[in-house]
């Protein structure tokens, strides 16, 4: 289920969007739920997290939707935004926002949709698997969206997590196959990265977390091309 | 050189790693040099009289093969750990630079040859050596590695590098197994006829290497005069754009003259405004050059009926050369421009730019729906028809202009939908 806001003025827009929605969902067979708002101020006040994604006007008369964005981003760093708007000078402003895209009235229902589509990856994107490990002081759950990279050292290997480092016996293949699916990948053949972490690549290591990791030369296009394809929302 | 044996092993290595630092000088190094070069130089000097010691050897058995061999073997790491440098890459570099070696070393013998043992022989061979060097760094070298990097084909360097193995492991050692006493014309002429194979074998290397650019050069000049072509056909076609939308907002205006004020009037005000609107397509992302093609396109897609939304943060792209964002943006703009011209439904006809950054990566995507079959060649569409040669040659020139930036590209195409995603890092 994808929770979805239409922030609009705008009657006609608001069930046009309404109506592009309701189509996706029947094609694409996507469970949708649609909630609507006439104002910024109406979705601003006493926001809470429950949208996934948020598809907002910015001309409207009390609150634009800049603005309103804005303050939603200041409580809610997960939920994806896109603008709604004639003005095309607007976008560029959407990344103080970190929106994800902006959407052109009057609205091309297949723009429309390749543009959902890209939301709905992100929204997916977000939910991890969980690992269960079981240490000596009990069993922990580990949530992958939390694992910076893991590394093997003989024949352990090493969670690089948010909390701090955690040993395991196992092999990076075993890891490999249980961790299908989410966004993991090889840079060498000790190291299997997040690629949710990965904020650089230099001439021969990837930067990893703040941490500078060697990047293999037989595995560095195939590394590159999955950052690619995650960044870009594909995988 | 019988009289300073002892140091065979050393003096052999040096010869040989002086040759590979010829190399070294253009190739792109890596971090703390200094103390790499230097330590591996030792090294390798230290393992290669080591050799010597172990394994003493006559000219009569096999071991001069190897002790060379293992000269050459030890000179591929040696260049490998110094630069950036792929394994075939090293090779390659070690088996050039064993030639310029050879070169000088037969030199040394002929003069040797011709006048006897002088006293000056070694400064002699000192300055043959420095010469052959500098003058094969000048004539070979400098044409063999561009930009820090060897470029060459495996598969067409190949028997060009078995000859040099030929002729330097096994030829010549045992060409000197039987002319050791012989100072006769013969052994003159062997000379000349080795060193000449030494020059012949590089100039192969380097007039091949010219001919690929060559080729390239043709292909780019062939494709940039198609390029002129289209856009002429473009720029001919805005500008009718231009001059109509010009005559209609003249004779609005004149008609705006003998109005009344009123809804009329308003009316009218607006559809002016509307025709006008044709120029609120600018762009701006914070990028003149992305802009530039932008602006161009989205005049052609509007009287096209294509749809095309771009949301980039033009800021970032900075560290790009104006020509590259040109060609980048340019070619992956035709690109798909050309792929929903095609569509049967006009709905369809949208194509979506993004320029977004995360972290030091930068992403430039730029997706459309596409109909007709593409194939991949290397990764890379090529189009059945062979018109459309020029179009996936478009690809090909970003590929190369992405490459400088050391940048990547995928192409994914699902659902009927062609997503062309270009990565670059980007340098603090």
């Amino acid at each position: 289920m994808v929770r979805i806001a239409i922030v609009e003025d705008d009657k006609k827009y608001q069930e046009q969007i309404n109506d592009y929605l309701l189509r996706y969902q029947k094609e694409f067979e996507v469970q949708i739920e649609i909630s609507t708002f006439e104002d910024g101020t109406k979705i601003e006040e006493n926001y809470r997290p429950v949208f996934d994604i948020i598809l907002m006007d910015i001309e409207m008369p009390l609150m634009d939707g800049m603005t309103a964005a804005k303050r939603i981003r200041s409580v809610d760093s997960e939920v994806v935004i896109i603008f709604i708007t004639n003005m095309a000078k607007y976008a560029i402003r959407g990344y103080e926002v970190h929106a994800l895209d902006f959407v052109l009235k009057p609205i091309n229902y297949f723009m429309f949709i390749l543009k959902m589509d890209n939301a709905m990856k992100m929204v997916h994107r977000k939910e991890g698997k969980c690992l269960l490990l079981n240490l000596e002081n009990g069993i922990k759950k580990l949530s992958t969206g939390d694992i910076y990279y893991i590394e093997v050292i003989n024949h352990s290997l090493y969670y690089h997590t948010i909390e701090g480092v955690i040993r395991y016996w196992g092999t990076l293949k075993d890891i490999e196959t249980q961790l299908e699916g989410v966004p993991f990948k090889r840079c060498n053949t000790c190291y299997l990265v997040n690629l949710k972490y990965v904020s650089g690549v230099l001439q021969n290591t990837v930067v990893v977390a703040g941490e500078k990791l060697q990047l293999s030369r037989s595995k560095k296009k195939e590394f590159m091309q999955a950052v690619a394809n995650y960044i870009g929302g594909i995988k | 050189m019988e009289e300073y044996n002892y140091l065979q092993g050393i003096n052999f290595m040096l010869q040989y790693l002086m040759a590979c630092n010829i190399f070294i000088i253009l190739l792109k190094k890596r971090e703390h040099f200094w103390i790499r070069l230097i330590g591996a130089m030792v090294a390798g000097l230290v393992i290669a009289e080591l050799l010597v010691v172990i394994f003493p050897f006559s000219t009569q058995t096999i071991l001069p093969f190897l002790f060379w061999a293992s000269l050459l073997i030890i000179c591929i790491p040696y260049m490998w750990f110094c630069c950036y440098l792929s394994l075939s890459e090293a090779v390659y570099c070690a088996i050039c630079g064993i030639v310029m070696q050879h070169f000088a070393s037969e030199f040394c013998l002929l003069i040797k040859l011709i006048y006897g043992n002088t006293m000056w022989i070694l400064i002699i061979y000192m300055l043959i050596y420095i010469n052959t060097y500098v003058i094969f760094y000048h004539l070979f070298v400098k044409r063999l590695v561009e930009n820090g990097k060897v470029d060459f084909k495996v598969k067409k360097s190949a028997f060009s590098l078995v000859t040099i193995l030929l002729m330097v492991l096994i030829l010549s050692v045992i060409k000197k197994n039987f002319y050791t006493n012989d100072t006769g014309i013969l052994a003159i002429v062997c000379q000349i006829y080795d060193m000449s194979c030494c020059i012949f074998v590089l100039w192969v290397q380097v007039s091949q290497k010219e001919a690929l650019h060559l080729q390239h050069e043709l292909d780019l000049m062939d494709y940039t005069w198609h390029q002129q072509q289209d856009q002429f056909q473009l720029n001919q076609e805005n500008i009718d754009i231009i001059n109509r939308k010009c005559h209609d907002l003249k004779h609005q205006i004149g008609a705006l003259h003998d109005m009344q004020n009123g809804a009329k009037k308003d009316a009218y005000i607006k559809r002016i405004e509307d025709a006008v609107m044709i120029y609120d397509s600018t762009v701006d992302t914070g990028n003149t050059a992305l802009d530039t093609v932008i602006m161009e396109k989205s005049l052609f897609c509007k009287e096209h009926g294509i749809t095309l939304s771009c949301i980039a943060d033009g800021l970032k792209l900075g560290f790009m050369d104006i020509i590259d964002l040109y060609t980048v943006f340019g070619n992956a703009l035709d690109n798909a421009i050309e792929c929903v011209d095609k569509l049967k439904d006009s709905e369809k006809k949208v194509i979506i730019v993004k320029v977004f950054t995360k972290d030091d990566l930068m992403m430039i995507q730029v997706e459309n729906y596409f109909d007709d079959e593409i194939m991949f060649v290397d990764n890379l569409p090529i189009t059945t028809k062979a018109e459309k040669y020029f179009h996936g040659y478009g690809i090909k020139s970003i590929q190369y202009t992405i490459n400088k930036y050391n940048g990547c590209i995928t192409i994914n195409t699902e659902r009927q939908l062609f997503r062309l995603q270009i990565l670059i890092p980007l340098q603090k």
